[in-house]
This record gives structure tokens, sequence and C-alpha cells, in this order.
């Protein structure tokens, strides 16, 4: 039986269509205008005990949304939820005993008071044994190496330190899932590898169900063996992860600074591609910012070194990045049926 | 209990942290009660009575009453506005607790600490530097009790009004408009007595008096017998109970609104 299981879940928010400017604003105090937003719109969802799920989507998509009908602080405009036999919005009180939530731009320490200080705390409102909680925090010191930071007040962390205080206080309690909204939003490579690690160690030591929410496809890559793409409040895959990064994968983004080029730098790259690599018109352009213009390289079709090496010596670039294929991008594909 | 009661010491070590808080928070009040003594002689202008009240007994009602204000001002729907604009009641809706119990413990958290830097002090001054006569016996712990439940007569008012910013999002005007109703209608501002007839009969009939006439009558009025003062004590019981019960029932309808800001 799964764990998690929503049928048709859906959150409609009433918006406030503001007017522009401070006569806008004073005519909003008199008229208002609301229009209704669809932040999750009809989602099915099955989850089993001890899987890691990731939750990816560019800004906006409803990932969060849904995390917080999942953990019981929104109430669902439609649809069924039920996790772990708890409705929980209903029975949120109850139901949270059994739940971690680690959100990313949030801390659930107390500021003020140092690390260790929080975890008593939280070991007493969770109603811990000491053997539990001398045993967990003994894992957690030897997993995020952490030691050093127990005596700190909250307030003085970096925010990577804070992230990996913030994962091993939502871990405490020995709670059945455990939920993760952007736990890398912010972070440097290094803690983001970091953390990912601890997750995945937590995960096979106590077999803690996982629901994590990204916009970075390197989180899901690392993590998990199932991804769930939404876009819009709607889903758009939901299935393993290896068949999703054999096709995104495979992808990288070719960021070229094209600001000492003559000509339309479009026009050109384009037009120089096609003729270099006849195969389906060469690897495809994709946005233009300022003077950057990205090429979408495909790895099973062309070799990136090729194509580096190709552009690099018919023009002079200002500067070059080879980036992970963006999200956007992602979304894109899957709208004209890469996925399919 | 306990659960809430580690918040409570959670509370009041961080605010026993900030020692200027302590010492500003003192020097205001002591400040206060000087300028009060100094307003209320010039009203007086020499008579003996005004409004069936001795100046000594008006000056010590006052100075109290502003205590009582300082110590039992939390910021309860300031509190609750901001994380519900920030977003961060997320965190208070997760924790396994009742999200007023959660609240209560916090804030005694920070009233216990007031007691101490403000009602303590204030006591003293009224009665040894001013040598205000304030008779001492049973009427002192009697006075304790009616503070709690003025505690939680105010508490719940707040918590009725921070219960709007779940609709509002801003609560700063009805913050301000609470403050002020609170004030004039409870006899903080101005003893009961000096208002005319047929409103303070009305006042009688609201939640507000018993926050502050209350357990100061209690502490101050030597002529109160020991069937008046439980009598008050039982007026003030029914106002916690009946608008605990308001705010409870607000925060369930309420809560249903949360739509959580910023991610």
């Amino acid at each position: 039986m799964p764990i998690i299981e929503a049928k048709g879940l859906a959150k409609h928010f009433k918006v406030l269509n503001r007017r522009e400017g401070l006569g806008g604003a004073f005519r909003d105090l008199f008229s208002r205008d609301y229009r209704c937003v669809k932040a999750v719109d009809g989602i099915d969802l099955s989850i089993e005990k001890g899987e890691i799920v990731g939750f990816i989507g560019p800004n906006g998509a409803g990932k969060s949304t849904t995390i917080k009908m999942l953990i019981g602080v929104l109430e669902a405009s439609a649809g069924t939820v039920l996790v772990d036999g708890f409705v929980p919005y209903k029975e949120r009180s109850r139901y949270v005993r059994d739940i971690g939530v680690v959100l990313g731009q949030r801390t659930q320490l107390w500021w003020d008071l140092p690390v260790i200080e929080s975890f008593k705390i939280l070991r007493e409102i969770y109603r811990l044994d000491a053997k539990a909680y001398e045993e967990n925090l003994g894992l957690f010191k030897e997993l995020f190496s952490i030691g050093d930071l127990l005596a700190k007040p909250v307030r003085n962390l970096s925010l990577g330190q804070r992230m990996l205080c913030d994962i091993a206080a939502a871990f405490l309690h020995d709670p059945k899932i455990i939920f993760l909204d952007e736990p890398t939003i912010g972070l440097d490579v290094e803690v983001r590898s970091k953390v990912r690690e601890v997750v995945k160690r937590l995960n096979e030591e106590k077999g803690t169900t996982i629901v994590l929410t990204s916009h970075d496809v390197g989180d899901i890559e690392e993590l998990a063996r199932r991804i769930i793409l939404i876009d819009g409040g709607k889903l758009l895959y939901d299935g393993l992860s290896e068949r999703f990064l054999g096709i995104f994968g495979r992808f990288r983004t070719l960021r070229l600074d094209c600001r000492a080029l003559e000509g339309d730098p479009r026009e050109r790259i384009s037009e120089a591609l096609a003729e270099a690599f006849p195969d389906q018109g060469g690897p495809a352009l994709g946005k233009s910012e300022g003077s950057w213009l990205d090429v979408v390289v495909n790895q099973d079709r062309f070799a990136l070194a090729d194509v580096l090496s190709f552009l690099m010596r018919k023009f002079s670039f200002a500067d070059v990045k080879v980036e992970e294929i963006e999200m956007a991008e992602v979304i894109r594909k899957v709208y004209e049926g890469a996925l399919r | 209990m306990k659960r809430y009661l580690t918040v409570f010491r959670a509370s009041m070590q961080i605010n026993l942290a900030y020692r200027a808080h302590f010492l500003f928070l003192l020097l205001g009040n002591a400040v206060f009660i000087v300028v009060t003594w100094f307003l209320w002689k010039s009203i007086y202008a020499g008579r003996e009575i005004l409004n069936g009240m001795s100046f000594e007994r008006t000056f010590t009602y006052l100075s109290l009453a502003m205590s009582v204000f300082v110590l039992l001002q939390t910021w309860v729907e300031w509190g609750m506005s901001q994380r519900i604009i920030s977003g961060d009641i997320v965190i208070d809706l997760l924790r396994p607790l009742d999200y007023m119990g959660l609240m209560v413990s916090d804030i005694l958290g920070f009233v216990a600490g007031n007691f101490l830097a403000i009602a303590l002090p204030s006591f003293l001054i009224v009665v040894f530097a001013f040598g205000m006569p304030v008779p001492l016996g049973l009427n002192l712990p009697l006075c304790l009790v009616s503070l709690a439940l003025s505690f939680i007569i105010n508490f719940s008012i707040d918590f009725l009004v921070g219960n709007l910013g779940f609709y509002t999002e801003s609560t700063w005007g009805i913050s301000i408009t609470k403050e002020v109703i609170v004030l004039s209608l409870s006899g903080a501002l101005v003893p009961l007595q000096f208002y005319p007839e047929a409103i303070r009969r009305a006042l009688e009939w609201l939640p507000f008096q018993a926050i502050y006439s209350a357990p100061i009558n209690i502490l101050t009025d030597g002529g109160m017998g020991i069937g008046a003062m439980l009598k008050t004590l039982g007026a003030q019981a029914a106002w916690a109970a009946v608008l605990v019960l308001a705010a409870r029932a607000a925060f369930a309808r309420a809560s249903r609104a949360v739509t959580v800001n910023g991610g």
C-alpha cells in the first residue's frame, strides 16, 4: 500500500489583480478585481514506503504548493490526499509527529539559541526518548560533521551550515516521511553535494521515505530514482529518473559571449553549424541574453568537443561556458514530445 | 504539558539574553510613573477628592495600570501577522503542538521576564518611593491570580485580532485600533470612576475592564472584602473562558485561509 496517495489534487488561489502605480493602489482600495490562479491543477500521485521521489519543475510550477498540501499546511481546493493513513490538513497536529519537513528558505531552529538547544527543545516536543536522541545525534555528528556547529547560535551559521542543521533537525524524531522543499537553494557546489550525500545516507540507514523538490536537475540525478516533472500545476512526467536523465542528462548548454562578433551572431553561428554538422541541421540554438547566445548540444548526436573546437576555430568569442541543460529548456523539449 | 513548558523555558531564555531591553523597559516605566505624578497632581490642584477618588488612589491606580499594560503588551497580533506575511507561520503549524498553546507558552516566556523587570519594581516604586498606602494581606496572592486571568483575557483578544492577519495580511491599522479601544475602555488611561455614569455602566459589561481594573482594585482597594474579591475573580474567569473559546474557534476558521507566502 502506498504511503502517499493523492487523486486529482488541486489548489486554486484567488489573487488580486493590482493596478499599476500609486494611482492604481488608490483605486484598488475601493474596487477590487480578482482572478483565479490554478497553482496545482489536478495531480495524481502514489508514492511507496522508502522511495526517494524528486519533484522538479521551473519556478512557479506548483512544486511547493503540492508539498504544502502534502504536509497539511494548505487545504486542497479539490481532490483527495492520504498520507500514512491521515488526511494531512484535517489531522495536522497528530499527523506532523510522524513527518519531518525542511523548507529551504526558512529554518525551524530557534534563531537566538545554540543549535544543540534547538535539538533539545525538539526532543522534548516530539517526546523522543534519551536513547533514540543520543543515537541520532551520534549519527548526525558522524554523517554531517556538525559536531563543531552545535554550540553556535543559529543566527551565526552560514546558509550551508544552517541547512545541514535543519536537515538533522527534521530527521531527529525518526519520522516516517521527510519532505524537503528546495533543500539546495542558494548553496555552493560543495555544500550542495554534502546535502545530497547526507539525505541519501539517511534514506539508506533509516529507510525514511523522502520527497524533495528542486529546480536543479543535479539534485535529482544524485538522489531520486523516480522523478515527477511539474509545470503549470500539471504533471508532465512521472517515472524512473534513469529514463529522464537518459534524455536530458545528455544535453549540454554551450554559452557563447558574442560581443566581439560582427553582424548577427545568431544567423552566422546557425549557418556555420548547419554547414559543419549536416545531421538534422546541427546543434540547435537556444535563447539569446544580452551578448550571450546558447547552443544546445545533444551529446548522443554530436561530440561536445567537436562542436566547441569548431566554433572556437571559426569565431572569436569573448567568453565560453559549458552548463547543464536549463529547466526551461527541459520543459520546452517535453512539450515538443521528448519523453513520449 | 511538559512540551509547552519547554517552549516557555526557551522563550524566557531568549528574552533574558537581552539585558538592554530590560533596562529600558524599567527606565521607561519609572519615567512614566513620575510624569503621572506631576500630571495628576496638577489635575487635582489641591483638591482632596475627585469623582470619589483621592489623589493617592488615582495615582496608585494609574501607575499600576501602566505597569500592567507594559507587562501584558506582547505584540501577539503583530507577531502573528509578521509570520503570516513572511510565510514563517508554516513552521509554527508544523510543530506537533496546539497552535494557541504554542503561542501562549512562547509569550509567557516574555511576560515572565517582564514581570521581574516591570511589575515588581513598579510596585516597589509606588509603595516605597512615593509612600503610597497599599494594604498587604490576602490581596497580594489574589492579585497574582487576577493578573494571570488578565493575561489570558488580553492574550485572547490579541489572538482574536491576530487571526484577521490571515485575511488582510496586514494588521497594523487593526492593531492600533484595538490598542486604543482596549486602553480607553478598560480604564487604563483614566480611572473608570472619571467616566460619566451611563458609559461606566455600559463598560462593566465589556471584557476590557476585567484586564486592568480587576487586579489593581484587588491590590489597592483596602475596603474590598474577600467576597467582593472572589466575585471580581469569578467575572474575570468567565470572560477568560468565553474569549479563549472564541479565539480557538476563530483560529480553526481563519487558518483555513492560509496561503503561505514566499515559496
